[in-house]
């Protein structure tokens, strides 16, 4: 699990590499800058970093069926979860629409996305995928982002209606990492359902 | 699996309605043991949060204790893998209850007990006993979803989100064993 010193350092390494980071990537990395200044963010401002880690993870799930590293029943798997990840960026958008605002471009390259990786202190990169191990690790990564994105803005959100999709969506990511891990370790429910919360990785 | 060697109908019932007896007790004593430490900064609720918040959280405990009752009638009956998930989810759920009793408690409030015995009607068989937990389990999602916005301060609505999304986990593995797609929906409801 990271800590909200990673996230610190995370901050602090960007600033000082400068890193062009364009799209999806730059809007999350922008919304981690702004929130030390910590005043109260707006529902729309929430809502663009979750949509940013859902557009990345989006990509990883399709780079990933690109390069047919999985199994048969490992490829049915990942594109089932990325049309769900698909429906929420749909809904979130929507809501991100509906109070004026427009979404963040969706991730370019697999270039840009290794960038937010190495920027969250991601060990793993998309361009350095080898094996259906290595394939599932990363994905399961990404899932561990969304839950944290969404633990995150449900501390904040002003909106009932927000804050109920929100906590269904989380639900959904949390069920998307207990399905990759009983690829990997079929039957091991200590594995599939570790931890009695689902908290994810900081943003 | 529960198999024709095992407890007939209405030995298995009275087996339910003991253990669901006990699991009151049974719960307090292990999240008495717990001493689960949330890494959402409990410490920072006010005090002050109010009745009304203390009254939703006691209605969060109320659907938790029944899960924990259900896994712990649960739990002797089932074999192999599905003792073994139903022990791992009842440990789970024992340790939420911990945490909303805590909640309840830096509320200002004092957490409800569980009442003396719940009825699980007459479950047939493993598949039957893992339908009334994946029952149970949905109904905790679907209550803390409607909760949700009710309760502050916003590290609480976390806090909750955090347990029901592991509920949702269980949930998936449950449908696995009933062999129903896990993740039937991008929208966890609670309305399977």
């Amino acid at each position: 699990m990271d800590t909200e010193g990673g996230r610190g350092h995370t901050r602090r390494e960007l600033v000082r590499r400068g890193l062009a980071v364009g799209g999806a990537g730059a809007l999350l990395l922008d919304a981690a800058r702004g929130e030390a200044q910590a005043p109260p963010m707006s529902d729309a401002q929430l809502l663009i970093p979750v949509i940013g880690t859902e557009l990345l993870a989006s990509y990883g799930y399709q780079q990933v069926l690109q390069l047919q590293l999985l199994s048969p029943l490992g490829d049915r798997l990942a594109q089932r979860l990325l049309d769900q990840e698909q429906e929420h960026i749909t809904a979130l958008t929507g809501e991100l629409a509906s109070l004026g605002h427009t979404p963040p471009p969706p991730i370019a390259s697999i270039s840009e996305a290794d960038q937010v990786l190495a920027a969250r202190q991601v060990p793993e990169r998309l361009s350095n995928l080898h094996t259906a191990h290595d394939a599932i690790l990363l994905l399961s990564r990404f899932e561990l982002m969304l839950e944290g994105a969404y633990i995150q803005a449900i501390k904040d959100f002003q909106s009932t209606r927000l804050l109920r999709l929100g906590g269904q969506i989380l639900a959904n990511e949390g069920q998307h990492g207990t399905m990759l891990s009983e690829l990997l370790h079929p039957g091991d429910v200590n594995k599939a359902v570790p931890a009695p919360n689902v908290l994810g990785v900081g943003t | 699996m529960v198999t024709a060697e095992e407890p007939a109908g209405s030995s298995r019932r009275k087996l339910l309605g003991a253990a669901a007896t006990a699991a009151g007790a049974a719960a307090a004593g292990l999240v008495s043991a717990c001493g689960h430490s949330s890494r959402l900064h409990v410490g920072d609720i006010s005090p002050a949060a109010g009745e009304t918040d203390v009254t939703y959280l006691n209605h969060a405990l109320a659907l938790k204790q029944y899960s924990v009752a259900a896994y712990t009638a649960a739990t002797p009956l089932l074999r192999g893998r599905e003792h073994i998930m139903s022990k791992h989810f009842l440990g789970q759920d024992l340790s939420h209850a911990s945490q909303i009793m805590s909640l309840i408690n830096h509320a200002g409030g004092t957490p409800n007990p569980p009442p003396n015995s719940y009825d699980f009607g007459h479950p047939r068989g493993s598949r039957g006993i893992l339908q009334l937990l994946d029952t149970a389990e949905n109904a905790i999602i679907s209550g803390y979803l409607q909760l949700l916005p009710r309760v502050s301060p916003g590290v609480v609505r976390a806090e909750l989100c955090a347990i029901f999304a592991n509920d949702a986990q269980h949930v998936a593995v449950l449908r696995l064993g009933l062999r129903r797609d896990p993740i039937p929906d991008a929208f966890v409801t609670g309305r399977e």
